[in-house]
Parts: C-alpha cells; structure tokens; sequence
C-alpha cells in the first residue's frame, strides 16, 4: 500500500515538473534584476524588465497586434464552424465524414508544411506583411479543433428535439436559436477559445507571412532569444506578459463554464 | 372537423419499401391506431403526416386541403415521441409554453393555457422541474401537455409509452384514451403493442412492410383477420393447412375444411375470398379451443404435449393431427402431458383464410 502511494507520487509529480520546471525557470529570468552567473538564486528581484519591454515600442505593437488578432481569430473561426459543426453533427452523412477525415488530416500536417504553400500564394497575391491577411492564415490551424469542438456538441443533441420544435412551429431558424444554441454554447465557447489560444500562440506562420512588417507577441520574444544576441530576461517577462492574460481568460471561462454545467439542464 | 387522408402514399428508403399506401382515411374525432412489428411502415406513415418525411410520391389531405408541401412548422399538430423529446434545458413549464411563444401568444393567455393543460394531466407541481429531475411518466405527461395546449388540428403519438414499465403503461393507456375522447381531437397512435393499440383506438391499420394489411376494430381485425400475416400478428395463433371441402351454410359462412392429414373441421370464412376446394388455413387461436365433455359436433382428439402453470391459468401445447395447437384450462385443472384428451373446436369463431 505504502509503496503503492510513492510510486503515485513520483510519477504525478514527474508531470507536474515537467510542466512547472520551464515555468519557474521564465518567471525567476523575468523577475531577476542582478543575477550573475555563479549565484544559484537572483541577488535581486524586481520589474525592471517587464517597464523595459513595455517601454519598447515595438513590443507593445506586438501586444496589440497579438491581442487584436487573436479575438478577430477567433470570431471568423467560430462564424465558419458553427454552421459547419451543424451541418456535420446532424447529419452523419459520408460527406459528413469524408470532410471531417480531411479536416482532422490538417491536425497532423506540421504548420511549416502549410506555410511553405502559402508564402508564394501571399507573395503573389501582395499580402505579405499584411495584418488582416494574417486572419485567414491563423484560421488554418484553428478550424479543425475549433470544428471537432462544435461538432461533437451538435452531435449530442438528439434529432427528435430538432422534429419536436419543427411540429411545435419552430422554422429551421428557430430550431437553431431556441434549441441548438441552448444545447450547444459550450461546445461553441470552448472552441472560440481554441481558436482564440491557437492564434495567441501561432509562431511559424506568422513569421514566415508577417515578419517583419506585423510582430505578434511570439515572434517579438523570438527575436530576443534567437535573434543576434541572447537576452533572456525580456524575452522571459514578455512571455509571461502572453501568459497571464492567457491564463486569465481560460481560468475565467472554464469556471464559468464549470458554473453553468452544474446550474444546467442537461 | 379534421379528417386526415393518405393518398397514394409511397416512400422508399435505399430502394426498400417503408410506406406504400394506395389510400387511408382518418375520420373526424377517432383515436386511429398504425399498428405493426418494426419496420412495418407505421412510424413513417406518422412522419409522413407530421411533415417530417416526405413522401416520395402522392398526397396528404387535411378536411380536403393538400398539405404535402406544407414544412411540420405550418401543420399545427401535436406530436408526442417514444423520447418524449423534452427540451433538456427547459422546466416542463418552458417546455409546455415552447410552441405558444413561438405563436407569439399573450403572457397572459400562456399562463391559463398552461394551467388548463398541467391540471388536465395532473402536472402542476411539475412545472417548474427541469427534465431530467422527472419520472418516464411524468415526462410523457409533460410531453403530451405540451402537444394538446397548442390546440393542434391532430395529435400524433409515436410509441410514447414504450419506455415506460408495464403497470404504468396499462394505466397511462386509459387515461390517454380518455383525454382524447374528451378533447375530441383527431388521433394517430403508432404502436407495435396490440394491447395497448386495442386499448386505445376506435379504428386500427395493420402494417406490414410498409402496406396496410387490414383496418377495423380492434373486434373486426382480431376476430376477422384477413390475411395470414394478421392472423399471426395478434393473439397466439397456430395455422391449420386444409381445403374446402363443402359450402354448409351460404349466410353464415360456415364451411367444411379438409386438413392435410385428413381431419374435416367445420369453421367461419369469407365467401368472397374462398369458395370451394380452395387452399386455406384455418386460424386457431387458445380460446376457440375448450374441452369437450361429450361426443360434440367438431370434437377431435389430441395429445397433451406440454403443461405450463401460469398463476391464473394452465397453457397447454396440444397436438391434433399432425398439427400444433395451444388452449388453457384453469389452473385448478391439470392434465398430464401424454393424455389422450377430446378437445371441441367452436366453428363460429374459427376463421378460414385463403392460403
């Protein structure tokens, strides 16, 4: 028994290092004011980093840009699968299926692939270094999670409520908001925020079709690390700068989310 | 007044044949009843009429008006489902008031017809419960007031007490046939259940594979069956093969059967579809076979295959000839298996079909 609960504790914890390790690392580099390479621990800790990449111009477009275009993200996504995630969860038809195979495909293509075809279609087209022609881009890799959420969530509403509100007097329409949308929201929220985190996190796309023209908040702490020379501690207060608000919005909504599921009448 | 009417109906599924009905007619104010095993067409022809199915070909009438185009929406029935089909998010009250608010129906008046609807079905301290904190048959309460306070043209019940458990269902049953009787409302029951379909309609159709077999009574088609397929549907019945041998009584019906084996049994048929030294099967059910005290008219000997107690009764299986029949005796009699026993076969009610 005893030694049962050990092993549960060293694997449990092994994970939760794994994910908490980097974490830490970040958050010691952004807070570190004075640390010098034979000190195990910062001398001295303060905001000096997080005033420094605020104060930089180009890193606070790069939060707007981030945090502008993830919502925008985030709204097209939803606005083309929510109709789609309808049309596929209710009629399981092979059309149905031959489409979701081929969108759930994307998720196993590596994002470089995708952004090898699109370079020269944007050369082409003059839409590099384009902020709105980013939209279409983050979309790419966002559709088919988005697309799996939505669609599983109409997937579980039985068809007999969308027969019963028709005899009731409910047109195709009205099927949808006053019975689809009710049954469905959560599904649809939680893939308005895969959307939404899919965009904040987009790297290789955007830095193959915007840089240097449109730096988002990845691609800025890309350049502090991998760019001419290593500065890790903008690079670290700016990624938790991505990380809060992130982290802020998911714990939001999945408690509201957790709320309405015990409130609910499923 | 709502008279329904199926005009040469057909609807084909993946080139199987799921509705095929040359015409029916649902009278003004009856309790119909579309009863056959699954697959027999019933919930189609249902679907059909709801508006949900359309009919690959012909027409559906209401009091004479073609409807086939018609989307459900426009229709104004009512329909209860075998799920019930209530709105998971919505309390039995929302549920109830779904179709009224989309008729854009005044607060006030939603209110009362509510209440009329909730006292009618003895749901009042329901309404404000959400789905899943009811009982099956408080659910299908709330499903059927929530298909009568629209006030529809017709109601349509597809198999809505099949998921409730036996005794429930038997009650439920009258009360259902009452409602309708009281609000007089053109119905449809579509059930595969012949006690519950006798129990509640004025009129029934039988259904196989998609076509209808025979419509009457719930006495006229359990009595008269006129095909094989409807003899076997309802009750216990064993088929005995034979040929007419003679016409005894032209108004009656009464005719003489000559089995395969050679046993000449005296019974009821059709003169129009039989005549003689016609093909047919004679359907025998338990109750026309009683035990004969004496030399009778129509009295056979059998053998006592099997003996079943049933608590109210003694099944037995029975063999006469080279056929297999089932009757019952009280359960105070009991008869060993391997008797010899004489068993009388009333003429008046045994059927003869066309084979």
């Amino acid at each position: 028994m005893r030694k049962q609960k050990i092993w549960d504790i060293l694997i449990i914890g092994l994970v939760v290092a794994y994910i908490v390790l980097p974490l830490l690392v970040l958050v010691e580099y952004a807070f570190a004011e004075v640390w010098y390479a034979y000190q195990l621990f910062p001398s001295k800790l303060g905001f000096k980093w997080f005033s420094w990449v605020l104060e930089n111009y180009d890193t606070r477009m790069s939060f707007i840009y981030s945090y502008t275009l993830a919502p925008l993200v985030m709204i097209a996504t939803l606005a083309l699968c929510i109709p789609a995630g309808y049309v596929l969860g209710t009629r399981r038809n092979k059309l149905s299926l031959i489409t979701e195979n081929l969108v759930n495909m994307n998720m196993a293509l590596p994002v470089i692939v995708i952004g090898v075809g699109l370079l020269p279609l944007y050369s082409r087209l003059g839409l590099l270094n384009n902020y709105w022609a980013l939209i279409p881009a983050h979309m790419i890799g966002a559709i088919p999670y988005t697309l799996r959420s939505i669609t599983a969530a109409f997937m579980q509403v039985p068809r007999e409520l969308e027969e019963v509100a028709r005899v009731l007097g409910a047109s195709k329409l009205k099927v949808i908001q006053k019975v689809y949308i009710p049954l469905t929201w959560r599904g649809i929220l939680a893939g308005g925020v895969f959307a939404f985190s899919w965009s904040l996190n987009e790297f290789i796309l955007t830095m193959l079709l915007g840089f240097p023209g449109v730096k988002t908040l990845p691609v800025s702490i890309y350049e502090y690390v991998g760019g001419y020379y290593l500065t890790p501690q903008p690079a670290a207060a700016l990624s938790l700068l991505i990380v809060v608000p992130a982290i802020g919005i998911a714990a939001f909504l999945e408690k509201y989310l957790q709320v309405s599921l015990g409130l609910g009448g499923g | 007044m709502v008279v329904i009417v199926l005009e040469n109906i057909l609807k084909k599924f993946k080139g199987v044949v799921a509705a095929d009905i040359p015409y029916l007619k649902i009278e003004d104010k009856e309790f119909f009843g579309l009863l056959g095993p699954s697959g027999s067409g019933k919930t189609t022809t249902l679907r059909i009429i709801a508006g949900l199915t359309k009919p690959d070909r012909g027409r559906v009438l209401v009091d004479g008006e073609d409807i086939t185009d018609k989307p459900p929406e426009k229709r104004n029935m009512g329909m209860v489902f075998q799920s019930w089909a209530l709105f998971p998010h919505l309390t039995a009250y929302e549920n109830i008031a779904f179709g009224l608010r989309l008729r854009k129906i005044p607060e006030d008046e939603i209110k009362a017809r509510i209440k009329w609807a909730a006292e009618l079905l003895q749901i009042e301290e329901l309404l404000d419960r959400y789905p899943h904190q009811m009982s099956g048959g408080q659910q299908q309460r709330v499903a059927v007031a929530r298909a009568i306070v629209l006030q529809p043209r017709a109601l349509l019940f597809d198999e809505p007490l099949s998921n409730l458990d036996a005794k429930l269902r038997e009650q439920v049953r009258f009360e259902l046939r009452k409602l309708q009787k009281r609000l007089k409302i053109t119905s449809i029951y579509v059930t595969h259940d012949q006690a519950e379909a006798f129990a509640i309609c004025d009129r029934i159709a039988i259904l196989n594979k998609g076509k209808i077999q025979q419509i009457g009574t719930p006495e006229e088609i359990y009595n008269r069956p006129a095909t094989k397929f409807v003899a076997g549907f309802l009750g216990v019945t064993r088929f005995i093969r034979g040929k007419v041998v003679e016409i005894l009584n032209k108004d009656t019906g009464q005719v003489l059967v000559e089995t395969e084996d050679h046993i000449v049994i005296k019974a009821t048929g059709n003169l129009q579809k039989i005549s003689k030294s016609s093909n047919v099967l004679l359907v025998i059910r338990p109750e026309h076979i009683v035990l004969a005290e004496e030399s009778n008219d129509n009295v056979f000997e059998a053998v006592v295959e099997r003996a079943t107690y049933t608590g109210d009764a003694i099944d037995y299986d029975i063999k006469l000839g080279k056929w297999n029949l089932r009757f019952k005796t009280p359960a105070n009699l009991r008869i060993s298996p391997g008797s010899v026993i004489k068993v009388r076969i009333d003429p008046s009610r045994v059927v003869v079909i066309p084979d």
